[in-house]
């Protein structure tokens, strides 16, 4: 089964500007997969497909059970609970607390009070940062956001992460640091979708590879095995 | 109901968060309701002045010297079928003597032989609009009657009252509408300004399944908030202007109470129609 498909999906912006073309790929679950790409090549263009923000011209993106031709305007957020979203600028609400930012994403699917507690404190935990429950965001380490925002795109344990550039504003242990976690969330059965720069990273992680050329995907290369 | 709690939990939080921004739309929304309240005031009363000057608007015919009641009860009769006309009543001579006396005293008087005052037949005219019109046919119709000496001429004053209460009525309208676009306009935009400083949260909010109604009821209830706590603070001081008003003016008409509790009931509802107006653009379904 794959959790995400593309199917000769195309996009332009305005008139002309051909952000994808004619791109075709899945996304089995469970399975990791870098999406890279010198800047301007799509990566954003093709998560923003993914999470429907906008709808291809032309293809069909298939993700979680629905697909870009019949989702309805009011199914858009109950597929989004069902995907996990990370950016390299972090995207937490400043007004809330670290521990108010996770529960957020579980009370706007109704969960019950004490269920919303324990899951939120289990996160914590999990990124090692229950100290820091309580801190803003303005209080926190870049590192520490990142981990509080993949805290918040995993509280309702999602079928698919997608991460855009998620080491973007960190340094390279605290990049270690958030990779390692990717993978182990990755073992644990979440499929992830991450576009990257990082060739480093890349290198020395040995996962497929989608590669975008000016929204054209020139290269998949499956290098688990290698 | 979770939305709910969570929505007037993010209510009053960002009520106390954001001071200045809620400051800012509280006072914006109070001033629009004080002019407009203040200009309800002022056409209120003066309908209300134009209201009474016109009920003192009278035709008098006076008669020639000693004419009776009995002379004049078919004349009497006649006026009393016209259009616009209240009613008729004679006055004699005696009558108009003594109200005369009332009014300026009797040094005036004193010397005269004989009563100076002829019998009159005042016509009181209905409260019309167009009265005006039924005060020239009235007048031309009688005027060469044979009883009729003189008439008094509120021809004038008449047709310009008519035409001023005809002129503030258009006015009250058309000002009442500039007031209310431009009323509308101010507050959306001073929610714009309150709601862009929270563009990304709801951007955020979105992409982590946030459904529109989750993102929109906390800023609805907020603005709601704002527009009733501003239309109660325009009442305190439209009713503060009209006491004060009263020192100067004591037959100052206050806004009625029905009045009072729109302007409260339309800040609240200029406040929450605001909020969704200006969250519009940044939701992205
Ligand atoms: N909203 C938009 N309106 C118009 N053009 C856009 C818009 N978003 C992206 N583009 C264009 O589409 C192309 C692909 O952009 P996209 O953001 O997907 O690239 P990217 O691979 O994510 O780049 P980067 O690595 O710099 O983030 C770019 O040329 C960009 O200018
Ligand atoms: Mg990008």
């Amino acid at each position: 089964m794959s959790v995400l498909h593309f199917d000769r999906v195309s996009k332009s912006y305005g008139k002309g500007w051909i952000a994808l073309s004619d791109v075709s790929f899945a996304i089995e679950d469970g399975e990791f997969a870098f999406l890279v790409g010198s800047s301007g090549a799509g990566k954003s263009t093709l998560l923003s497909l993914v999470i429907m923000e906008q709808r291809p011209d032309y293809g069909l993106v298939e993700v979680a059970g629905f697909d870009s031709n019949s989702i309805k305007h009011e199914q858009i957020p109950v597929l989004r609970r069902k995907l996990g979203i990370v950016f390299q600028d972090f995207r937490l609400l400043p007004d809330m607390t670290a521990a108010e930012n996770i529960a957020f994403a579980l009370k706007v699917t109704g969960q019950p009070r004490k269920f919303i507690k324990r899951r939120t404190f289990e996160l914590l935990a999990k990124m090692g940062l229950s100290h820091k429950a309580k801190s803003f965001p303005h209080e926190l380490s870049g590192g520490e956001k990142q981990r509080i925002a993949i805290a918040r795109a995993l509280a309702n344990s999602p079928l698919l992460l997608l991460a855009d550039e998620p080491t973007g504003n960190l340094d390279p242990r605290a990049t270690d640091e958030l990779m390692e976690l990717l993978l182990e969330i990755n073992s644990q059965g979440t499929s992830i979708l991450m576009a990257t720069h990082n060739t480093d990273l890349i290198d020395r992680v040995p996962m497929r590879v989608l590669e975008l050329e000016n929204g054209v995907l020139v290269g998949d290369r499956a290098r688990g095995a290698e | 109901m979770r939305a709910l709690f969570f929505a007037i939990g993010q209510a009053f939080s960002s009520f106390w968060r954001r001071s200045f921004v809620t400051f800012l739309s509280i006072i914006t929304i109070t001033i629009a309701m004080v002019i407009l309240g203040a200009f309800l005031l002022i056409s209120l009363n003066l309908r209300g002045a134009i209201g009474s000057l016109k009920r003192q608007v009278q035709l008098e015919f006076f008669l020639k010297d000693g004419t009776t009641k009995a002379d004049a009860s078919s004349l009497i009769e006649a006026i009393k079928g016209e259009r616009g006309v209240e009613s008729v009543e004679f006055v004699t001579a005696e009558r108009a003597k003594i109200e005369f006396i009332d009014e300026f005293g009797e040094e005036l008087l004193e010397g005269l032989k004989r009563n100076p005052f002829p019998p009159s037949i005042r016509v009181e005219l209905a409260k019309d609009l167009t009265m005006g019109e039924a005060v020239d046919s009235l007048a031309a119709k009688f005027k060469d009657d044979k009883l009729v000496e003189e008439l008094s001429a509120p021809n004038r004053i008449a047709h310009s009252l008519a035409k001023a209460s005809r002129i503030s009525l258009i006015l009250t309208g058309l000002w009442g509408l500039v007031l209310l676009i431009a009323a509308t306009t101010i507050i959306t935009n001073t929610v714009k300004l309150a709601i862009s400083q929270r563009g990304d949260s709801i951007r955020v909010m979105q992409l982590v399944g946030a459904s529109r109604n989750f993102v929109r009821l906390p800023f609805l209830l907020e603005g709601l908030i704002h527009g009733l706590i501003s239309g109660s603070l325009a009442w305190a001081v439209l009713w503060g202007l009209s006491e004060a008003a009263g020192y100067v003016l004591p037959s100052i008409i206050p806004i009625p109470l029905p009045w009072n509790i729109s302007i409260v009931l339309l800040g609240g509802a200029f406040g929450a129609i605001g909020s969704i107006i200006a969250l519009r653009r940044y939701l992205n379904y």
